[in-house]
Parts: C-alpha cells; structure tokens; sequence
C-alpha cells in the first residue's frame, strides 16, 4: 500500500505532520506527483481551481495580471508551501497564476480525491480540514492586520 | 429555550453545515443559548477565546482597533450569521470585537465541546469543520477584495 517516493515527500510537508505512516499511506494513493521544468504553468488566473499544491522541491513563482495588462509578481514559493488549498473547499476561478521557476517536485491532490479520503478516512478527514483551516485563518488575520491601518474610525 | 426550540432554531444551519436532522439533535446538545441586549460586548480583540458563535436572531457588529486606538466598523452580521470560528480554529486571540447591537440571540459553542463532538461523532465533526472552513474560504476572498481596494497598483 502507498507509493514510497510520494510518502516521503508527503512526510516532509508541515501540512502533514499531524499523520502517521499508516495515513501517510492513505493519502499517498490519492497524490499525484509532478516534475515540473523551469517556466512551466501550473495553472493561469481565472482558471477553475479544482486542485491543492504541496512544494516538496524547487521554487515557484505567483503572477497576477494588473488591470493595465501588465504581469505582476506577488510573491515566491518554495520547500514545504502549498498553494491552491480555497480551491479544494469551494468553487471559484484561480486568483493569480502559479509558474515554475527552477527545476520543481510537486504533489497535487484533487478536490474530488480529498473528498474520498475524508469519507473514508474520517480520522486523515479531519486532521486535513484542521490545518487547511489553521492555514486559511493565518491568510485571513494577516490581511485584516494590513486592512486595519486603511480604515476610516466609526 | 427549550432543547426542542433550540433544535427548530438550529435547522437554519443545517444548509451551511449539511448535518441531517438526527446530526442536528446531537450537535444541538452541545451548544449553549445566550442572550444579548443592545450595546453588549461578546468579546473585545485581542481576548483569548476559543468559542465560534451562531447567530440565530439580531445585529452585532464586527469592529477593529486601528493602530491609533481608534475602534473601526469592519462589518454588520445578522441572522444566520456565524463568528468566532478563527479562534476555535487556530487558538490565537480574537481578531476583531463584536458588538450585538439589537436584542440578539445567539448560539456557542466552545472548543472542548467542538473537540467532543469531533472525538465521538467524527462524522458531524467532519462536516462541522467543511462548514467552517468554507466560511474562513469566503473571509479570505472578502478581505482580499478589500483589502486590493486600497493598495496601490505596482
């Protein structure tokens, strides 16, 4: 049971630490693992997100498209990130575009395949949708921090 | 409040959080009813708290201190309406106050009854915790769209 490359790569990502071999396993089946080279897309702006991303090597890059056409970068990401995780919890189109930098090992894990392991695994369920709701409330508090010094008092 | 009534109330969050009627009876016994007059403070930023609340009926008021001091109106929440779940989620302190405006009643439930229920009824808690975690989803794009109001282009 399980894939031995892919569960070592699931065991050095902070979003799977809460797991034990057994639901390393699990979720390994489900994974997909990707070598990407440099410059290629992960996915654009404004497509249907149906997957989340895990970083086990290299370095990629988040692009956004102002509203004068010009290509923004936002930000780098690298070992051990994630990216794309609102896309397996609800249904909107990706806000930014996601490009490989250098050589990159990425994980992907699809709506539809985190929907089977948390039915048939309540446990990995439940620890899964415990940090991907720690990591969404981190994106929350930091934007409010920003938010707050731009508002006018009551 | 009776159980029953309480129960009724409750079933305006079974959309939110999918549980089945005999879910609902199980969750309903863990929460506490609270009521609230006008100008009452459910809690202030920066409290620890670890409690998410339902709002069954009323106006409270989302505000934040700048970093003047000055107490800022983030947002109005009525009826149907849930807060509090980033602190039950990540235990860091609240990040904004809530006010109830109006008479309000409103519905708690604290994290060592959330921990229970995900302990002994792993299915509510499952789909407990997709409820939630589709609400922090929708405070992330919320406070990127405004929050992008305000920066400027690069």
């Amino acid at each position: 049971m399980g894939n031995e490359k892919i569960i070592k790569g699931l065991s050095s990502l902070p979003f799977f630490s809460g797991l034990n071999k057994d639901q390393l396993a699990s979720v390994s089946d489900h994974i997909e693992s990707l070598d990407l080279e440099p410059e290629s897309k992960i996915f654009s702006e404004g497509d249907i997100g149906d997957s989340v991303f895990f970083i086990i090597e290299g370095t990629l890059e988040v692009i956004k498209d102002s509203d004068w056409g010009e290509t923004v970068k936002l930000t780098t990401l690298t070992n051990g990130a994630s990216f794309g995780e609102m896309s397996v919890i609800d249904n909107y189109p990706r806000s930014t575009t996601v490009v490989a930098q250098t050589k990159a090992w990425i994980l992907k894990l699809k709506k539809e395949d985190f929907n089977t392991i948390i039915d048939n695994h309540q446990d990995i369920g439940l620890i899964m949708l415990k940090e991907l709701s720690r990591f969404l409330c981190r994106h929350v508090r930091q934007a409010n921090e920003s938010l707050s010094d731009f508002l006018e008092p009551i | 409040m009776t159980d029953e009534k309480i129960l009724e109330e409750l079933k305006s969050f079974s959309y939110t959080f999918g549980l089945d009627p005999d879910q609902l009876a199980v969750f309903s016994s863990y929460v506490e009813l609270l009521e609230f007059e006008p100008d009452t403070t459910v809690f202030k930023e920066g409290d620890d708290g670890d409690s998410v609340y339902f709002i069954l009926k009323g106006e409270l008021e989302v505000s934040m201190d700048s970093d003047w001091g000055e107490a800022i109106k983030i947002a109005s929440l009525n009826d149907g309406s849930v807060f509090g779940e980033m602190s039950l989620i990540d235990e860091l302190p609240r990040s904004a106050s809530i006010t109830s405006r109006s008479k309000s009643s409103v519905m708690k439930l604290n994290k060592n009854n959330f921990e229970t229920i995900l302990e002994k009824h792993p299915a509510i808690g499952v789909s407990l915790l997709k409820g939630l975690a589709q609400i922090v989803c929708q405070r992330v794009r919320e406070s990127n769209s405004s929050l992008s109001e305000y920066l400027e282009p690069i």
